[in-house]
């Protein structure tokens, strides 16, 4: 009989290879859809290697790329704990950059330590209003936060398209879509030298931070049983609605988090094409981590590998960014297909023994259970 | 109205002309060496019976008999390991349950297959290779009609099945398998969800059935009942076929001995022990309380109802006589419109009904409610726990204390697997219904509401959670049990409250109550007549 | 000035109709899906990727029939896959429906990079004679092309099929009570995998209207949401193709006012115009699920939930 502690690690374990074996099989697809548009996948996949991890500048450009990918995935995590499917933070994404970018160009700062803050506050503000509407659509009068979300994203990019067409629109160069740069005082600062930035700093603590409270705390614990059964969370008298309301709340400002930094630390101003699907891609990285904070961090790290392999590909080998979104959907895909033999594979052992206890008993109530 | 009777004689009388040949030749249905296994556990151990038309054939076990099993042979959805089905000596193949449906075979399973949101018809019609492509509502409830009124089943045709009671759900089930020709019928525990009239019914017009020249079979744990509509017994115990009978030549004693085996004694037949708790104190009291009725069920009109200290009270009635909403009131998950409670004499606010530690202990009709199976034994323990201070440190668990707890309780209840960190789906129902137990046990609420705990349970897992009632009313504290089970709860309650149309209309001890005094109150006679 | 008005209306009619044309064709496949309890909020995807294999076919074969049924097939195929996830690996039905968008996404800007701005033969506008003469309706209704016109077929004929034949008779079962259809003889992964094809096969061809009638050509990203609207207008019509009618003609409506008024210079940005008929479905939707909220639910009982076959 294994102990509790090694019954979790195998369980851990076999989600984790799940999701690698989901990855490697997605890879094996979009090799042969590579190889029917006339591409060598082999080079294609060395190409990102190489781009993502092969040497320090390409592994900081990752690090680039997994931090939108972690906070949005996080975003997602926390309203998925709470049975919570928020496909809308792409939209909270950009309405966080539109408050930090509110912040930065109209307050009369000049010292960072000012600036920054008060932008975080405005963009997670800002965030957390465009999940809390579809939130409360949802606990109030039961409308599906998956459409009001997703459409949410449409009206958020029109809003910044609005805003750098019209009333932020840069002065000094009216032909090009975009907002006057930054003060330097609104720059998140970097780290090592490189392009690097606080930002990744935030979603590893926020990680961390949900890491150890979920499990620990009373709060947790509530959130834990309403995302497993809210059946049963109604019936101990939880209040499920309040919480979830809360969920989307918090689960907005985390993504409002990665367009705040986005236009601080590597933009500088705000812009359109700010992020091409951080948003959904987060969303993959949080079901590839299957909603686990610290995974959802490793997860960001490889994908966000993947996104600047594919970019600098895109630019030596003329290779569109659509097929990281094509190789994205394929390792969904996979994802989804494979859940199901893993989550038989993690509760097998399980119900075995329990089968062999039962037969003495009542054993057809345990086949009929399992049938 | 004679014309039309006499009419509908003619038209069967012609009918069964044609098909006399087939029905006057006996109908019999032969299992020889029946033997099925579910990877180590033997469901039906070479059982070999003959079932012949002219009278109900009932199989009588307890759960995991391998009763269910059998009739699931029959009826296509498993194949033997081993062992031959034969149809009038003609061997036939039951790959599935199309096969068996080809061959006339037809099972009316215990949950209900049926779609609520379709009408009686549509359900009838579904599925039936010779409804035509364009539905024609009238022209076919019309031929429907006639062959409901040939069997003496009367129903409206164009209700949606939602809107039917168990009664009238069973009867479609059972036209559904007649408007298909089925000359064998399986009945699973049709009565388990019954008033006793309309068991009574139901089972008159099964008995007519198998005099025409079908052939009816019934799946029981209910003796009184086979013993009295039964022609033929089979007992199979652990897989086994032990017996084989006539229901004239054999007593219900017997009976109850052979379904159980060595373990069987005179405690398990019998009523384990009430108290008089007539001059206790109520530990909980509702007075005129109302609930708005919704379009699915029937509210309650100013019901009042007392539950002393020490007690277990029965709650009896036909399904949908306003049980949930009580349930629901007193677990506070709904809030009534008017009246008022009481908890030990105090009058007290409806919404200490709804604040977790001051909620009543609550073991829900379905244990998937009240349990997480995704979530391991000592999550599932915390779920009504978590609020106590003892375990908690500000805003966190005291992990070592809870798992402490979970241990002992596990212990306690008997619990298997008997480790925390099991997955709470993965426990077999009997263990996930005593850890629910446990959990409530330890909420230690002055009352506890049960609905229908032993469902899905075997008899000696049932007795013993019936026990565990016992036990806890023995502590000062009530529980309130609320089951279809007449038998259940005559053998565990000291009161029983009978509920018709959203009031009380009669509390009495058991002791001036029997299972047809109750089955009369349950359909709404007056008390005075039935004591009369 | 009236007769200014008038005509402004009219032409903010007509547009409506066209406009609302590719999604009542995803909004009444997705009736058909979610009807026999299977959940695509992949349309998105589908209607993408039919968008550039009608457009791609049409160029290379200069037939536009060929487009329009090629559209068609490929969101057939494109259903059967969701149907193979959904039914055979019981997958998470929401999860498979936004992979499908990602990669329909994905696929469609791949494949179409090369098509972006490439004239095609659009489908053009067929008069119904005698009926597009009649005043105000003619204009409206009867001066589109045939895509339109088969809607008007389409939605009265899906009715008829759901609640009145064998079909629909099965369809309903199957998303209501799997288990009771499949007691009662019916083939429900069968059914399921038909009705997941059939209704992406429409949103394909809706998808293949986007860009062979309305827009006339392929850009990145034509379905710009549509796909999603669908699956609210499928929730907004509780599962009837004439509500499905009303909601995709509110939607066009909002389209067709915004880029008349565009048209007519009105000082509103583009932009916040543009986020009208989002915002729209999204208040539609609340206001009517708010007004059923205690009523009886039209919801097919199974939506969503994977079909484990009783034994």
């Amino acid at each position: 009989m294994l102990s509790g502690h090694w019954q979790k690690l195998r369980r851990a374990g076999l989600y984790a290879l799940g999701s690698l074996f989901a990855v490697i099989l997605a890879f094996a697809i979009t090799a042969v859809f590579l190889l029917l548009v006339g591409r060598d996948p082999v080079a294609v996949y060395t190409g990102i290697y190489q781009g993502a991890f092969g040497d320090s500048f390409s592994l900081s450009e990752t690090l680039v790329a997994a931090t939108p990918i972690m906070l949005c995935g996080l975003g997602v995590a926390i309203a998925q704990w709470l049975g919570m499917m928020n496909v809308g933070v792409e939209g909270q994404l950009y309405l966080g950059a539109i408050g930090a970018t509110y912040v930065a160009l109209h307050c009369p700062f000049s010292q960072s330590w000012q600036m920054l803050p008060l932008m975080l506050v405005a963009a997670a503000v800002c965030g957390a209003f465009w999940s809390f509407i579809p939130g409360l659509l949802k606990v109030t009068i039961g409308v599906s936060e998956v459409i009001s979300t997703l459409l949410m994203n449409y009206v958020a990019l029109l809003l910044v398209e609005f805003l750098i067409h019209g009333p932020w629109e840069d002065p000094n160069n009216v032909s090009w879509p975009q907002t006057a740069a930054f003060p330097a005082c609104a720059e998140l600062p970097h780290l090592f030298g490189t392009r690097v930035h606080l930002g990744i700093v935030f979603a590893i603590i926020i990680a961390l931070l949900f890491a150890f409270l979920l499990p620990t705390t009373k709060i947790g614990f509530i959130s834990r049983v309403i995302g497993s059964n809210p059946d049963a969370a109604e019936y101990a008298h939880y209040k499920v609605k309040r919480y979830q309301l809360w969920a989307m709340i918090i689960s907005g400002a985390v993504a409002a988090l990665a367009g705040f930094s986005q236009v601080s630390a590597i933009e500088g101003r705000l812009r359109s094409g700010l992020s091409p699907g951080y948003g959904y891609t987060g969303f993959l990285a949080c079901w590839l981590a299957r909603h686990n904070p610290i995974a959802v961090i490793i997860v960001s790290l490889l994908i966000g590998g993947l996104l600047s392999g594919a970019d600098s590909l895109q630019l030596s080998a003329k290779l569109p960014f659509a097929t990281v979104n094509i190789l994205q959907g394929m390792i969904f895909f996979c994802l989804l297909a494979s859940e199901q033999f893993i989550n038989r594979l993690a509760n097998s052992h399980i119900v075995v023994k329990d089968l062999k206890i039962e037969n003495k008993k009542d054993p057809p109530s345990t086949v009929r259970g399992e049938a | 109205m004679p014309e039309m009777s006499s009419a509908a004689l003619i038209s069967r009388s012609s009918q069964s002309r044609v098909g006399n040949k087939a029905q006057l030749e006996e109908l019999t249905i032969c299992c020889d060496h029946i033997t099925k296994h579910f990877g180590p556990v033997i469901a039906n151990d070479s059982v070999s019976c003959t079932i012949e038309s002219g009278g109900i054939h009932a199989f009588l076990g307890e759960n995991g008999a391998g009763k269910s099993t059998l009739m699931k042979i029959l009826s296509g959805y498993y194949q033997p390991d081993a062992g031959s089905i034969h149809i009038n000596g003609e061997p036939v193949s039951l790959k599935s349950p199309a096969d068996a449906r080809r061959l006339g075979i037809g099972m009316v399973h215990q949950q209900f297959t049926l779609v609520p949101s379709l009408t009686v018809l549509e359900n009838i019609l579904l599925g039936q290779a010779d409804t035509p492509m364009i539905l024609r509502p009238k022209k076919q409830a019309a031929a429907i009609a006639e062959k409901a009124a040939q069997y003496g089943i009367n129903l409206d045709l164009h209700a949606p099945v939602s809107r039917l009671n168990m009664a009238e759900k069973q009867k479609v089930e059972i036209l559904k398998l007649l408007w298909r020709n089925a000359r064998i019928l399986i009945l699973d525990e049709p009565t388990s969800h019954l008033a006793p009239l309309e068991s009574a019914e139901i089972l008159s017009t099964m008995a007519r059935l198998s005099m025409s020249g079908k052939i009816v079979i019934l799946i029981t744990h209910h003796i009184e009942e086979l013993l009295k509509f039964a022609k033929m017994i089979s007992v199979l115990r652990q897989g086994k076929l032990v017996a084989n009978f006539s229901a004239e030549s054999v007593q219900a004693e017997e009976l109850a001995r052979l379904m159980i085996g060595e373990s069987f004694n005179a405690e398990i037949d019998g009523k384990i022990y009430s108290f008089e708790t007539e001059n206790n104190v109520a530990n909980l009291e509702l007075r005129g309380v109302n609930v708005k009725s919704s379009p699915t069920n029937k509210a309650l009109k100013d019901l009042n109802i007392e539950i002393k200290s020490g007690e277990v009270h029965g709650i009896a009635g036909v399904m949908g006589s306003g049980q949930d909403e009580l349930t629901a009131v007193l677990s506070g998950h709904l809030l009534p419109e008017k009246g008022e409670v009481f908890i030990k004499g105090q009058r007290s606010a409806w919404k200490d009904l709804s604040t977790p530690h001051k909620s009543v202990s609550h073991i829900p009709a379905d244990a998937k409610r009240g349990s997480l199976p995704n979530l391991t034994l000592l999550e599932n323990m915390l779920l009504r726990g978590i609020h106590k201070q003892e375990l908690l440190f500000g805003p966190f668990i005291k992990q070592k204390e809870a798992e402490r707890m979970t241990k002992e309780r596990i212990e306690t209840f008997d619990v298997r697997p008997k480790h925390t960190f099991a997955l709470g789906g993965s426990l077999s129902g009997g263990n996930l219904q005593r850890l629910i137990l446990a959990r409530e046990f330890a909420k230690s609420a002055p009352l506890m509401v049960a609905v229908n705990p032993t469902a899905s349970l075997d008899l000696a897992m049932s007795l013993r959670i019936r026990k565990d009632f016992r036990k806890y009313a023995a502590d000062g504290k009530s529980v309130l049990l609320i089951s279809p089970d007449l038998d259940e709860l005559l053998k565990t309650c000291d009161r029983i409250s009978v509920m018709f149309g959203g009031r009380v209309v009669g509390t009495e001890h058991v002791s001036n109550l029997n299972a047809e005094s109750l089955g009369l109150l349950m359909g709404g006679n007056d008390r005075a007549a039935v004591q009369s | 000035m009236n007769i200014e008005i008038g005509e402004f209306l009219i032409a903010v009619s007509a547009g409506m109709v066209r406009s609302a044309t590719p999604v009542l064709y995803a909004t009444l496949g997705e009736i058909i899906t979610e009807r026999s309890g299977i959940l695509n909020v992949g349309l998105e995807g589908i209607m993408l990727v039919g968008a550039f294999t009608g457009v791609a076919v049409t160029y290379n074969i200069h037939s536009i029939v060929l487009g329009l049924l090629a559209a068609m097939l490929v969101g057939l195929l494109m259903g059967l896959f969701h149907a193979l996830l959904c039914v055979h690996f019981n997958a998470n039905q929401v999860g498979t429906g936004i992979a499908m968008s990602i990669f329909g996404t994905g696929l469609s800007a791949y494949l179409g990079m090369d098509y972006v701005g490439k004239q095609i033969n659009a489908l053009g506008a067929c008069k119904i004679p005698v009926l597009s003469d009649l005043p105000v309706i003619g204009p409206i209704f009867f001066s589109h092309d045939v895509l339109v016109y088969l809607t008007y077929l389409l939605v009265p004929l899906m009715a008829f099929i759901i609640n009145r034949t064998r079909i629909g008779l099965t369809l309903r079962a199957v998303g209501e009570e799997p288990r009771a259809a499949a007691a009662a003889g019916v083939n429900v992964v069968q059914t399921r995998y038909l009705a997941t094809a059939i209704g992406a096969a429409l949103a394909g061809l809706g998808g293949a209207y986007l860009s062979l009638a309305y827009a006339q050509g392929w850009s990145e990203n034509i379905a710009a949401g549509r796909g999603w609207i669908a699956v609210g207008l499928v929730l907004f019509a509780s599962w009837s193709p004439f509500r499905a009618l009303i909601g995709a003609y509110l939607f066009g409506g909002a389209i067709s006012l915004q880029l008349r008024l565009q048209a007519a210079g009105l000082d509103v940005s583009p932009y916040l115009l543009g986020m009208l008929p989002y915002v729209l479905v999204i208040v539609v939707l609340s206001i009517s699920t708010w007004r059923r909220k205690n009523a009886p639910s039209s919801v097919p009982t199974a939506l969503g939930l994977p079909y484990i076959p009783q034994v």
